[in-house]
């Protein structure tokens, strides 16, 4: 934003320089100059011994997780609004450089090195795919500056810098999969978009299938952006399974949800997975209705947390469906890091990083929420019955839902 | 026959796109990187219009992507056209991500959905079969071979052939080229239009809808024989019959970089697009040859 306004500064001000004859130009130049001081010194926001805590956000604001990209930085905005009016952290208002890395991770390797360098921020947030995480998370861990995405799905980058505020998958899968098995059927047909997150969440899907009886009938991926199911869904019903986990995202989730119908794929088999999170539901009401889903977040959790934020978030961003899960994680996650930075009593990389796995907030999700052993951020589990009119309602609570996939 | 029907599904789709993409070609020389977009303006218009019966939701996307195309051309392509060809490809560029970022503007990242306006499933030769699709598929092939007839039989498409062929000598026999530019440039993307409007009920809408339209469409146009209006039809065919047979062999992912690698090779043997006609040399002129013999 500041080189956007230097840059317009500095254009209006070249625009008067070649229409004014020579004496004058020299008052231009010195406005030009008072201006780029002005700006700059907004930029730097107070001045003082101690600079403001930076934090640099990396996200895909446009591209084919957009979708989850822009409620990322939303949820994180709201909250910086909360603890920015409340005077920020150490005594300053939080500074954040925000960069669009269109879900590219070579794009992503650059901004985050440029933030680190440059821009000299004191925390990494924010990135969608697997990809851009991995490629922050490199970044990161090499310059020792500590990182957070807040995603679904397990962190591919395991460090001492990386700390993700998302579900995991075991998070996701191991209430729902035995759940699954006894109230559908033990033959199971997986599908998803073909990256990291979807065959890393049929991963662990595979074993828990297995380890509760169930057998796996039939793997299938496609690419992002795929628009024709066709050949898919044709092979998913020749696998002639009970149920079908889908771990199709974005625009791609409502293509093959209404494909999989539309060639009579789910006259035989149930539905159900990351494919039928709240914020698609609007596009697939019909057909997500009734199923059985885990979940983190829901608009419908109770509490007077999640209720503030419902509000405030509707009121600040007007989405036009539900409430992404991405952004409620977003916004627990800035809270969480702040009152880390707080009890760390400075910007101090290794200081906030030893209380990163000390802190506990009161959050959307309830209260002592904290990290565990393995760099999970530990909160209750909802086993839910997706209802007519898009409303998940929770059946069952899992208190903690652990993950015990090491993280050294 | 399942085969047989997702081939003919995919070819009407990119039979409509690749006509209208190499239409313009053919006509204004310009590479329409905001075709994309022109589909993406038919899918949401019909999102817009769900209330109504889809017809006239399809309907009104086709009158109001013609409206916006004709301004596109006033705005952005009149004064373009002489600065030639790179000119024309990046302002259309810019056009395609003006429309994408308008659509996320409006609609937001979310994927969006329009009801499917024909339920079930038809049964053809023992195969059941969404009813919509076929619908669709026959509605796409419809235009497609009206289009074809005009151009081939009409009076019509005869000026529209003779000022693709020779711009100055059509407008010396009283063609006119203006009228005819911009007619090319409305009409090609209004069967954009018409093609992202029929596909909407079968997809999850987003803005970068587009991306996923152009390329199938640039392939069809590029395998098609260049210069020839019928050729993109062609390439439809191609790209659709390519694009089935691998995705039913493979994966889904192999078949989709398979599917790139063929069409690649494919153009790099036939660089002037697949041609089934028997050259010349083999027919007329070889029979009017006079034999060595008889000049002797």
């Amino acid at each position: 934003m500041d080189d956007a306004q230097s840059t317009a500064a500095a254009k209006s001000v070249a625009g008067v320089v070649r229409r004014t004859p020579a004496l004058r130009r020299i008052g231009a130049l010195a406005a030009a100059a008072l201006v780029a001081i002005g700006v700059a010194a907004c930029g730097s926001s107070g001045g003082g011994a101690s600079k403001p805590f930076k934090i640099g956000l990396i996200v895909p604001l446009t591209g084919p997780v957009a979708a989850d990209g822009i409620p990322l930085k939303d949820g994180f905005n709201l909250a910086l609004k909360d603890i920015n009016a409340k005077g920020g952290v150490l005594g300053k208002k939080i500074e954040v450089v925000t960069l669009d890395n269109r879900s590219d991770p070579a794009l992503s390797t650059r901004q985050a090195t440029k933030l680190i360098r440059e821009d000299r921020v004191d925390y990494l947030f924010g990135t969608i795919t697997g990809a851009e995480e991995n490629a922050v998370g490199q970044a990161a861990n090499s310059a020792r500056v500590p990182f957070s995405p807040a995603i679904m799905g397990t962190p591919p980058f395991c460090s001492r810098y990386v700390w993700s505020f998302g579900e995991t998958n075991q998070m996701l899968l191991k209430p729902l999969i035995p759940e699954l098995i006894e109230q559908y059927g033990k033959k199971v047909a997986l599908v998803g978009s073909d990256y990291n997150f979807p065959h890393e969440y049929h991963a662990v899907a595979k074993k828990l299938i297995a380890e509760h009886g169930g057998s796996v009938a039939a793997e299938e991926y496609a690419p992002l952006g795929t628009s024709d199911w066709q050949p898919v869904v044709a092979k998913l019903r020749r696998a002639n399974a009970d149920w079908v986990l889908s771990a199709v995202v974005g625009g791609d989730a409502i293509a093959f949800s209404k494909q999989a119908q539309q060639f009579g794929l789910l006259k035989k088999a149930k539905l159900t997975g990351v494919s039928f999170i709240q914020e698609y539901y609007p596009a697939i009401p019909s057909i997500a209705d009734g199923a059985l889903l885990v979940s983190r977040y829901s608009e419908q959790l109770p509490g007077q947390a999640n209720a503030d934020f419902v509000e405030r978030y509707r009121a600040a961003y007007k989405p036009q469906g539900p409430i992404p899960g991405v952004a409620a994680n977003a916004y627990d996650a800035l809270h969480f890091i702040v009152k880390a930075v707080e009890a760390a009593g400075s910007a101090d990389k290794e200081k906030v990083i030893d209380q990163m796995a000390k802190t506990q907030i009161d959050g959307i999700y309830g209260p002592g929420l904290r990290f565990s052993a393995n760099r999970r951020f530990e909160t209750p589990m909802d086993l839910i019955r997706i209802s007519p009119g898009g409303k998940y309602v929770p059946l069952k609570t899992y208190e903690r839902v652990t993950d015990d996939q090491p993280c050294g | 026959m399942t085969f047989a029907l997702s081939v003919l599904t995919l070819f009407g789709f990119y039979a409509l796109l690749a006509f209208g993409l190499g239409l313009i070609f053919g006509q204004l020389n310009v590479v329409n990187l905001a075709y994309g977009g022109f589909a993406v303006i038919g899918a949401y218009a019909v999102y817009l219009l769900d209330g109504l019966p889809f017809a006239v939701g399809v309907l009104v996307a086709v009158l109001a992507g013609g409206l916006f195309a004709a301004v596109t051309e006033w705005l952005v392509l009149r004064d373009l056209y002489q600065r030639g060809f790179l000119a024309t490809l990046l302002a259309m560029w810019a056009v395609g991500i003006l429309l994408q970022q308008a659509a996320q503007a409006e609609f937001g990242a979310t994927a969006k959905s329009v009801r499917t306006p024909v339920d079930g499933e038809l049964v053809i030769f023992g195969t059941q079969y969404p009813t919509y699709r076929l619908l669709a598929a026959g509605v796409s092939l419809a235009v497609v071979a009206a289009c074809l007839l005009v151009v081939y039989r009409t009076r019509l498409g005869l000026r529209l052939r003779a000022a693709i062929e020779n711009r100055e000598m059509a407008s010396l026999l009283g063609i006119p080229p203006r009228l005819m530019i911009r007619g090319t440039f409305v009409f090609g993307s209004v069967l954009a239009v018409l093609g992202g409007a029929l596909q909407a009920p079968l997809l999850g809408l987003t803005p970068n809808l587009g991306v996923t339209f152009l390329a199938p469409a640039f392939f069809a146009v590029l395998i098609g024989r260049l210069g020839a209006l019928s050729g993109p039809v062609f390439g439809a065919f191609v790209v659709a019959l390519l694009s089935a047979a691998l995705q039913t062999s493979f994966s889904n992912t192999l078949s989709t970089v398979l599917f790139y690698v063929a069409l690649i090779v494919l153009i790099g043997i036939w660089p002037q697009g697949l041609d089934l006609r028997r050259p010349t040399w083999m027919t007329l002129k070889a029979r009017r040859l006079p034999s060595p013999s008889q000049g002797s």
